[in-house]
């Protein structure tokens, strides 16, 4: 079924301790539209609190229903990680790491993973190159929003689960 | 300074541990575009993993700047005091429930842990949360989770809770 988006209002208080909430809201509106929202809320509720209102994010779920090949191998595990290591155009590091990456993608004798297999080039241009939508191409950058254009490493590690990936 | 959305994908494993990573994508395209673009993402990042796909979502930070919001805490304010807030929805059984932290205590009616619906910041916030925000083209009316719109008031008080 349809999820409502979510504006989580991040706040902090005078120990510098932080917490949030939620506000719901409909589906058929532009992002313009919802920041017009998350502004004039933070307004009502900077009024009735004693925290500061530290951020407002706006959170969209996909609808993933309609993904193939979306199941889990009876060895999978989330802690054997594919670690990617991308420099931006002004040669910025980007990480990104998937976990419970596929053995079948390291290179034997190594754990080097092997960048020409279908799957894994595939990934790696994407993030590269981007990913063409209706109208544009999407192409994945840092914090900053400087694009990514090169691949600096692709390799397995391992990480304990739990922590942030 | 513009910050790039964040979309995030999480996994869990054969031995049901979860994970998450993120990739950043820039400003300036629609909702439609960044859906399209996480759906392909998802599919290229399942093609190399054995995990599966639990969920996929984007985030976008909206700017304060500008507003005439607080630049400094309130002496004693504290996220472990809150402001409990129930909403019903247009479908009964169905309830919008949330607790905003560092609720300011002026707004709590003497010897009462209720909340004062009669105080103008608290009466502007509900009439906000029943009636909706005016938006350029429209009026955004604030939902539960599953999209019912938020009808009326159920009941506000002061609880505490913990430091999250």
């Amino acid at each position: 079924m349809a999820r409502a988006f979510a504006l989580t209002y991040t706040y902090e208080d005078d120990s510098g301790n932080t917490a949030t909430h939620d506000i719901h809201v409909p589906t058929a509106f532009s992002i313009a539209q919802f920041t017009e929202f998350g502004r004039a809320m933070a307004d009502f509720l900077d009024n009735i609190v004693g925290g500061l209102i530290k951020s407002v994010d706006l959170t969209i779920t996909a609808d993933i229903s309609g993904l193939l090949l979306n199941f889990v191998d009876p060895l999978s595990d989330v802690e054997e990680v594919g670690s990617f290591q991308f420099a931006t155009a002004d040669n910025r590091a980007v990480l990104v790491n998937l976990p419970a990456i596929d053995e079948n993608t390291v290179l034997a004798g190594s754990d080097d993973l092997n960048q020409i297999d279908g799957g894994i080039a595939a990934f790696i241009t994407a993030m590269e190159t981007g990913i063409a939508v209706t109208g544009g191409t999407i192409s994945p950058c840092d914090v900053n929003e400087d694009s990514i254009v090169d691949t600096v490493y692709a390799r397995e590690s391992f990480r304990s689960s739990g922590k942030r990936r | 300074m513009p910050f790039a959305v964040t979309t995030r994908y999480d996994f869990i494993d054969a031995k049901g541990k979860t994970s998450f990573t993120k990739i950043r994508v820039p400003t300036g395209f629609s909702i439609a575009q960044y859906l399209e673009f996480i759906l392909a993402m998802c599919q290229l990042i399942i093609s190399n993993i054995g995990a599966r796909i639990t969920s996929a979502s984007i985030t976008f930070s909206i700017s304060l700047a500008g507003l005439s919001l607080k630049t400094v805490a309130d002496v004693l304010s504290d996220v472990a005091q809150k402001g409990y807030f129930a909403f019903s929805t247009t479908t009964n059984g169905f309830f919008k429930r949330f607790r905003i932290p560092t609720f300011d205590e002026a707004n709590i009616e003497a010897d009462s842990d209720v909340v004062s619906e009669i105080d103008v910041n608290v009466a502007a916030f509900i009439a906000a949360m029943e009636n909706g925000v005016v938006v350029t083209g429209g009026t955004i009316q604030p939902t539960d989770e599953r999209l019912h719109d938020i009808q009326s008031l159920s009941e506000a008080r002061e609880v505490f809770r913990r430091k999250r």
